[in-house]
Order: structure tokens, then C-alpha cells, then sequence
């Protein structure tokens, strides 16, 4: 790990030394990256994801924050709390626009500056980065961030529209695809290329019902097998309904300090130690190879390189799931596994709960739910519990890496954070 | 969960026993078509907000009770 941002920053905000790690590379360089520990996570909270009835997306994130400011009884959220970040997809689900200064106020922060980020099903994930970036620079040394998203009150029909805004207007949306079709031609692709099979998908969907099923705050906690998958309705061959995460509603959120203040907080902090994204077209069809997630692979080996890790040390992931393909893809470009050995490895057991590395120890996106917005900061979430000993019966013992990947539409936006404990 | 039952659970507080919050907002306008005009009034502080809202924006507290407001004249 390499020394702490403060002692990189000259006088005050705006001026942040940023360093350069990739200059021996012959990729095209992704932007500056900051340095190591960029901030710690000092409290974090999670509302009950699922079908909340008659609840707008404030009352979701109030329940999110309150959970956060409960958990961390040294902070005076009205006096140590500087800003609000928060990640939100789509303004179409509550024809609700400019909800930075409404959440805000919602949880009793007025008048702090407040910003929403939008990076599809990465939206919050992408605020966890514009905050970061907050804190680096000096700007705030105590920030909210956050996520969430209310769709359960929308038919799937309506809520498949909304998200397919993600996807390219004239290119892909015109010809009638939505994302369970364009996932289903990254699965196929893969299944010519590598041999991946349908009961291979199937048992991502089973490990995340088996861990979601030891998750208090996770929409579905119910077990199902492998059989029931593969006989689930088709959606778009080869996925079935059980390759396809639920719409569900839900917030979460995390209070991110500067490193140096943040055992004022809390003997038990998190420090984030690697932070990468990146970008990939828009549209699918554009890329030339649909069994990659250019995107995410980037931002990974961004973060890897800026926290000096490698993925073997990686103890716990939490990876984006939206279809059971999404998982298989991300152990490759996390570099769980060789490119095109992703099946083989869940057909191992080793991303189970006990296994080498297991992922998606809340659910993930497929039994914990997935409302969009709040999906990045609820793998931080995970991940937080995880390195603080708080995840209860889905423990992983003594985990001392965390990793979090979170995807925005067809992988066109790739975010990767790494955390380590730091106690 | 019927919107009448959620709406009594929260007579007092706007969580329930698993400490889910309960639809304030839904809930309101449920009181509004009864012809009362309905305030959350703040357990800790007294802070009395109309429209309501979850967290009490004077002490950030969560617990609170239902008070309808009138004008002076009744």
C-alpha cells in the first residue's frame, strides 16, 4: 500500500497529486488515480430490499441513513457530515427529478451540497468515486454516500422500458432489445466459445439463493435447486426467469471519512485502497467480443494495481449478478479464474460461502434484489459487514480483502473498489 | 399488508417491529381523505412536521406520533 493521500496533498482543495501506475502499459491510460488509502468507510447502512409497498425511494434512504447514523454513535451527522452523494437511475419510476437536495433534506442534513450521480445499474457506485474523489482533494473529510431506487410499484414491463434506457436509443432500443436479451447473447456467446453450460449458469443462481437465504435484508431468502432453474420460464434463451434478478426496491448507504480522522469514528474502520473505472460502448453489438466486459476488467486492474494486490488475495467479493452470465463474466475479468474457466470454477464450489473465494455473500444482486441505484453501495455494504465481523451467519472468517464490481448497462460503465480492514 | 392495516400500525410510530418504515407519505394523504390534516410530532424533541417525513429534522430521531392540527379558532 502506498502512502496516505494526505500526505500528497499540497494546500488545501484542487490540488491532489495523482500518480500514474500504468505508464509502463500499452493500454490507453484511464484517467489519474489517487493514492492509497483513499478514504475509510466509518458506518454504513441498508434498508430491507424487496417489494415495499406504498414507500417512496426518500422514506428507502432515510431507513438506509438512519441505520448508518445509529451504527456510528460518535458521529454528529449535522456536524461532521459535509455532503450528500448519491447514485439514482432514473427519474421515470416517481416522475421524480432533482432528488439530491430532497434526500438531503430527508434525512436532515439541509443545506449541505448535495449530488446525484447516474450510472445505470452502477449509479452509486459511480457516486462512491465522485466522493472519494471529494475527499482526496480535501474538499469534505466526512461525506454520505449512497443509493437507491423504488420500481417495485411499476409493472416489469414498465420497469424492463425504463432500464432499457440504458441501453443505445437508436441502435439497440429501436430494434427492440432490452437487457435480458443482450445478457443472453453474451451467454451464448460464451457458451460457443468456452463450452459454458446451462447448469452451470443455473448454480450461480442457486449459490445466491443459498447465501441470501442467511441475509435478514435480502429480498428473496429462500433456497432453490438447480432443477428449478433450468425449468423456470425462458426469458432470453439461455437464461430462464431463475437467471434473472428480481426488480425490488431498496437503499443503502455508507459514511465515508478522510483515513486520518477515521478512528475518531470507530475503532473498526474500512479503508478503501483501490478504486478503478472505466468505459466500453454503448451498444453491444459495437464491442468485438461479447463474452468480455472490457469495461469491468479495466477498472479492475486499475484498482488492483493502486491497492498492490493481486486477486489471490482477494478474501470476499461482492460482483454485479444482474443475470447469472454477469457472475461467470466478472470471476474472468476479476481474474478469479483464466478467461473462459468461469463455469469451471462455480462447477468447483469455490465461490460458495467456505470456498476459495466466495462471492456474493449477501445474495448479490440475484436473491438480494437489485434496486438499481442502490446496488453499488450495497456491495460496499456487504463488504463492510464482511471486514468488520458483522455479516452473522454468512461470515467469511477472517477476511481481511474486499472486493466490489458493479457494471452500468451492458458493462459500458465498469467500477471496482478494494477494501481492507483496518483495525 | 392492506394500506387501513399499515396505516394503524403507525398510529404512533412510523416504523414497525422489524423497524421497516411504514408509508408516511401514503399514510398522509389516507388521513387527508378522512378530512383531517395530519402532522408527525417528534417523541424526542416535539418538532411538529407537516408534510412528515422519516427522520425528525431538527434531532434526526425516528420516533414519533401522529397529531392532528387544527386551527385556534376550534
Amino acid at each position: 500500500m502506498r502512502k496516505s493521500a494526505e500526505s500528497d496533498i499540497k494546500h488545501g482543495f484542487c490540488q491532489v497529486t495523482f500518480i500514474y501506475p500504468h505508464s509502463h502499459s500499452t493500454h490507453l491510460r484511464i484517467g489519474a488515480e489517487l493514492v492509497s488509502p483513499i478514504a475509510s468507510i466509518v458506518s454504513a447502512g441498508i434498508s430491507k430490499f424487496g417489494m415495499r409497498e406504498g414507500l417512496y425511494s426518500r422514506e428507502l434512504f432515510s431507513e438506509a441513513a438512519k441505520e448508518a447514523f445509529d451504527n456510528c454513535p460518535n458521529l454528529d451527522p449535522r456536524r461532521d457530515v459535509k455532503a450528500l452523494f448519491v447514485g439514482m437511475m432514473s427519474e421515470s419510476y416517481e416522475h421524480q427529478a432533482h432528488v439530491a437536495p430532497l434526500f438531503l433534506d430527508w434525512i436532515g442534513l439541509l443545506p449541505k451540497p448535495a449530488f446525484r450521480t447516474e450510472g445505470a445499474c452502477a449509479s452509486s457506485s459511480v457516486a462512491m468515486r465522485t466522493a472519494l474523489f471529494s475527499i482526496a482533494s480535501g474538499a469534505y473529510d466526512v461525506v454520505i454516500v449512497g443509493g437507491v431506487e423504488k420500481m417495485t410499484h411499476v409493472s416489469t414491463t414498465g420497469v424492463t422500458e425504463i432500464l432499457a434506457m440504458a441501453s443505445d436509443f437508436p441502435f439497440e432500443q429501436w430494434h427492440g432489445i432490452s437487457f435480458p436479451g443482450i445478457f443472453g447473447m453474451m451467454a451464448v456467446d460464451h457458451m460457443h466459445r468456452y463450452g459454458t453450460t446451462e447448469e452451470q449458469l443455473a448454480k450461480v443462481a442457486v449459490k445466491n439463493h443459498d447465501h441470501g437465504a442467511l441475509n435478514p435484508k435480502a429480498h428473496f431468502q429462500k433456497r432453490i435447486t438447480v432443477d428449478e432453474v433450468l425449468s423456470s420460464k425462458p426469458v432470453a434463451w439461455p437464461l430462464k426467469l431463475y437467471d434473472c434478478c428480481p426488480r425490488s426496491d431498496g437503499a443503502s448507504c455508507l459514511i465515508l471519512t478522510s483515513p486520518r480522522i477515521a478512528k475518531k469514528f470507530t475503532d473498526t474502520p474500512v479503508n478503501i485502497i483501490g478504486s478503478g473505472q472505466a468505459q466500453d460502448t454503448l451498444s453491444l453489438f459495437e464491442r468485438d467480443n461479447f463474452s468480455t466486459m472490457k469495461a469491468a476488467r479495466l477498472a479492475a486492474k486499475q484498482a488492483y494495481d493502486q491497492a498492490g494486490i493481486t486477486p489471490a488475495d482477494v478474501d470476499v467479493a461482492e460482483v454485479h449478478d444482474c443475470f447469472t452470465i454477469a457472475e461467470i463474466l466478472a470471476y474472468e475479468e476479476l481474474g478469479f479464474c483464466k478467461t473462459g474457466d468461469g463455469g469451471k470454477l462455480i462447477d468447483e464450489g469455490q465461490t460458495h460461502l467456505g470456498g476459495k473465494i466466495p462471492v456474493n455473500t449477501s445474495g448479490g444482486l440475484k436473491a438480494k434484489g437489485h434496486p438499481v441505484g442502490a446496488t453499488g453501495t450495497a456491495q460496499a455494504h456487504e463488504i463492510y459487514l464482511q471486514l468488520t465481523n458483522q455479516a452473522g451467519r454468512r461470515q467469511v472468517a477472517n477476511a481481511e480483502f474486499g472486493l466490489t464490481e458493479n457494471v452500468g448497462g451492458s458493462a459500458s460503465t465498469g467500477v471496482v473498489h478494494i477494501y481492507q480492514r483496518g483495525d | 399488508m392492506s394500506k387501513t392495516m399499515t396505516r394503524e400500525a403507525s398510529k404512533d410510530f412510523v416504523r414497525d417491529a422489524h423497524g421497516e418504515i411504514l408509508p408516511i407519505i401514503e399514510n398522509f394523504y389516507s388521513y387527508c381523505a378522512e378530512g383531517k390534516l395530519m402532522g408527525i410530532k417528534c417523541v424526542g424533541c416535539g418538532e411538529i412536521m407537516c408534510p412528515p417525513r422519516a427522520i425528525c429534522r431538527n434531532c434526526l430521531s425516528d420516533k414519533y406520533e401522529w397529531v392532528e392540527l387544527k386551527s385556534k379558532e376550534n
